[in-house]
């Protein structure tokens, strides 16, 4: 929900100039950003799924020697405090984080959607049940919960992926439901009914093909805070457990250097900093496509 | 009219933000009044307090890494953070060999093999006044037993007599340690008139500095102890900060929010020493980087060639190299001197790792890069990793046992948690981390009480489920033997054994570093680590 808010306010900020970062006002000039953007997330999820093979080094090979070396010809990117190449633990932690946010989103999504979907079209007591169960979810700080609930069940990534998932569905549920109830109300829904088209039928071929292009909006957006939350969880040591090279993780091995060797830190920064970047703008072009409001 | 409205609007607007900072201002500036006025008040800000009382005469701000719950020192471990305070003191001390001085006992005197007799120095008063005499000195020891398992068990004490200044003790059996013992910060000595909730928060000692104000957990203010009987405290007053975190506290000296703490990192350290802003103070301590290993039979560990081969599979030298401090030989530190320079130790022998585990059935059947158990089934072991101490190096360590453990094709599993008691106490782990002071009262025997015989009690105490005769008969000769250097001699015998039973891993000897601002002057990282404050530290 904060995304959206914060996206509303920089559209009606950005009418008077005209930027790539901010949306075009033009049909062509929004597909054009949508390209440049769908190029940049293709390159990053190229080096997500790719990326191992170009590593240098195994990214779990300690070598004592040349711990904590400053980025040269060898290690371009440093060693850390056990002498493993930052590179190459970056290169593999990218598919490490990858992996797990689009497991996380497509978990959380689809579960939303359903949920939000049934609330939605079928209303009455279920749908006060369930939008009362989003409230409350919806009352805690995300992340302030995942982490209390993390605490409760062990570190973990398994346990990470559960406590996430449970704070993180009530969004799309509040989104599908909200979409859904309007939907039930059209014409073309009571038509389909006196058609004879049954519910699971109204709700694969109407309902749903109408919802699927926000979540899909919201899931892009969605990449970013996810990916940004898993980083966090493992910065508190909670999700990756080492040797695993996943970027948050690295923060956090990095963090007694950031004096001495910042360079374990910087590169693991930059890498998320950019990811979280390139999904937000796609996400942002995205929504300037596919949202009916503005068509 | 609606462009009038919107400027009335806006008027408004800017008048009412103007009013909620102004009065965000007020409230603050009261508020520093106020904590001025009323000293008593704890304060978790430090660096103002500091900056206030160091009008008032010589301050510095100190962190420590852990400050307890309550300060009573019969309670857990919480005498080592009054000891560190220097408040609280014991009859005797440790010096920086280990060797045991006076304190409040000025002499003493073994008569026989189960007792003791212990001069209390004259005119010692607690900083309330009052006098310590004998009686003090027992009322505040039998405290400490009737409330701590492990005092109870430093002791064995039977009987005590107090008569002025003489304070006879009779043990239950011979126990040679007791001396040595008795320096345990447990045995601080009190005011044991005070009420009880007075002990839990200031209690009344004779060391240089008194407790003048303390928010559990978080802030303990020290002032000069008027009564102090070994000369003037160097310092007015103090702060004493929890900073739990190594970095927080290498960034909090660097920020000059504090202007002494220690345990910084050795990789921190590297940031003060030859720097003139600062004075590091560097040793090897009696800790130990030791990864325990579960000798129960549900783990693996449980198998002795296993217990082997680890143990020559781990690179200490590089150990070292990477966190500071010197290889490990034996379960005490090389800095004690409990012989480690005659025994046989580990040295890293990655092939003799790998024949030692071939002969022992341990090989690569599904081709998975890691051996299995001689049976077939999956060799993984779990290790137990947490921030001991707030420091990095139970993690970097971890790292490293575990890369050098893959290169054996041993398959282990770090698990980082917080809650590292409730998996130890249920054996719930092939091996754990920890950094443990090998020589608590500077001399062998507890230690090996403690954590190889079945006979430890409270605190750390043996949760692998090591057993063996020979150290139960060596701990046995030892509470008989009174002369110090044949307790070393038994201390290196019982050493030998442990590595021939390859108890444990032995990882690293660990630096304990004390930095400070430069203008504190004398502080020294005493080798005993549960002093740190003492009369000496002083500012220009």
């Amino acid at each position: 929900m904060r995304e959206e808010t914060k996206i509303r306010l920089r559209e009606r900020k950005s009418q008077p100039r005209k930027s790539m970062f901010r949306p075009a006002k033009t049909e062509k000039g929004k597909w054009l950003r949508f390209y440049c953007c769908l190029a940049a997330v293709a390159f990053v999820l190229i080096i997500a799924f790719f990326g191992k093979y170009f590593a240098p080094y195994d990214p779990l090979a300690t070598d004592y020697a040349a711990k904590l070396s400053a980025p040269n010809g060898r290690h371009l990117f440093g060693t850390d405090n056990v002498g493993r190449d930052v590179l190459s633990r970056i290169l593999y932690g990218a598919g490490n984080s990858f992996m797990l946010t689009f497991i996380m989103i497509a978990i959380v999504s689809v579960l939303g959607t359903v949920i939000g979907i049934i609330s939605g079209y079928f209303g009455g007591f279920l749908d006060t049940v369930i939008m009362r169960l989003t409230d409350i979810l919806l009352a805690f700080p995300d992340t302030v919960f995942a982490i209390a609930i993390v605490g409760m069940m062990g570190p973990g990534l398994l346990n990470t992926v559960i406590a996430l998932s449970f704070v993180w569905w009530t969004k799309y549920a509040r989104m599908a439901r909200g979409l859904a109830s309007v939907i039930r109300t059209k014409d073309y829904i009571t038509e389909a009914r006196f058609g004879g088209v049954g519910t699971a039928g109204i709700l694969f071929r109407y309902v749903l093909p109408n919802i699927v292009p926000q979540v899909v909006i919201m899931a892009t957006l969605d990449v970013g805070g996810m990916m940004l939350a898993l980083a966090g969880l493992s910065f508190l040591g909670l999700a990756s457990q080492p040797p695993t090279p996943e970027w948050g993780y690295m923060l956090y091995e990095g963090k007694s250097y950031l004096q001495t060797a910042p360079w374990i830190m910087l590169f693991a920064g930059l890498a998320i900093f950019i990811t979280v970047i390139v999904f937000n703008l796609l996400g942002d072009s995205l929504r300037d496509i596919l949202d009916p409001k503005e068509n | 009219m609606k462009k009038m409205k919107k400027a009335a609007a806006l008027m408004m607007a800017i008048a009412m933000a103007c009013g909620a900072l102004a009065g965000c201002g007020g409230s603050q500036s009261a508020k520093t009044a106020d904590s001025a006025a009323n000293q008593t008040t704890v304060s978790t800000e430090g660096q103002t307090e500091g900056t206030q009382e160091a009008e008032n005469g010589r301050h510095i701000n100190v962190a420590f890494f852990w400050i307890t719950s309550d300060l009573d020192p019969a309670n857990n471990y919480n005498g080592w953070v009054l000891s560190r305070l220097g408040v609280g003191e014991s009859l005797v001390k440790l010096n920086d060999e280990l060797k045991v001085e006076a304190c409040l006992a000025d002499s003493w005197e073994n008569v026989d093999e189960t007792t003791w007799k212990f001069h209390i120095r004259e005119g010692v008063t607690f900083s309330n006044g009052k006098a310590v005499d004998a009686e003090a000195a027992k009322a505040s020891i039998e405290r400490a037993i009737s409330m701590n398992d492990r005092a109870a068990e430093y002791l064995k004490i039977d009987s005590m007599e107090a008569n002025g200044q003489d304070l006879t003790i009779k043990t239950t059996e011979a126990n040679a340690a007791l001396l040595n013992n008795l320096v345990e910060p447990v045995f601080d000595v009190i005011d044991t008139t005070e009420s009880e909730e007075n002990i839990q928060t200031a209690p009344v000692c004779t060391g240089p500095y008194v407790v003048s104000g303390f928010t559990p957990e978080q802030t303990v203010t020290l002032a000069a102890n008027p009564t102090y009987w070994d000369g003037t405290a160097g310092l007015d007053t103090i702060t004493v900060t929890q900073i739990a975190d190594a970095d927080a506290r290498a960034m909090a000296i660097q920020s000059g929010e504090i202007d002494l703490t220690n345990t910084i990192d050795n990789t921190s350290v590297t940031l003060f020493t030859d720097n003139e802003a600062y004075n590091v103070s560097s040793i090897i301590s009696p800790r130990v980087n030791v990864a325990y290993m579960n000798q129960a039979e549900t783990s693996p560990l449980h198998d002795l060639k296993l217990r082997k081969a680890v143990s020559y599979a781990v690179n200490r030298d590089a150990y070292a190299d990477l966190i500071g401090g010197s290889a490990a030989h034996s379960a005490y530190s090389d800095s004690t001197p409990f012989g480690n320079d005659t025994i046989t130790a580990y040295t890293y022998d990655e092939a003799k790792a790998a024949e030692i585990l071939d002969n022992a059935g341990y090989k690569d059947v599904n081709n998975d890069g890691y051996r299995e158990m001689p049976d077939g089934s999956e060799l993984v072991l779990n290790y137990l990793q947490a921030a001991d101490h707030g420091s990095a190096d139970s993690a970097i360590l971890a790292t490293a046992v575990q890369s050098d453990l893959k290169n054996v094709g041993i398959h282990m599993e770090i698990l980082s948690v917080e809650n590292l008691s409730d998996y130890q106490t249920q054996g719930n782990f092939d091996l754990y981390t920890a950094n443990d002071n090998s020589a608590p009262t500077g001399d062998p025997q507890i230690w090996l009480e403690t954590m190889y015989t079945g006979l430890g009690t409270s605190g750390k105490k043996n949760l692998t489920g090591f057993q063996d005769d020979k150290i139960d008969e060596i701990v046995r000769k030892m509470s008989e033997t009174f002369k110090t250097e044949d307790r070393y001699a038994l201390a290196a015998e019982a050493s030998q054994v442990l590595n021939d039973d390859a108890a444990n891993l032995f990882l690293t000897n660990s630096y304990l570093n004390m930095v400070s601002a430069a203008k504190v002057k004398n502080a020294k990282q005493p080798v005993a680590d549960y002093y740190f404050i003492t009369k000496d530290i002083t500012v220009e």
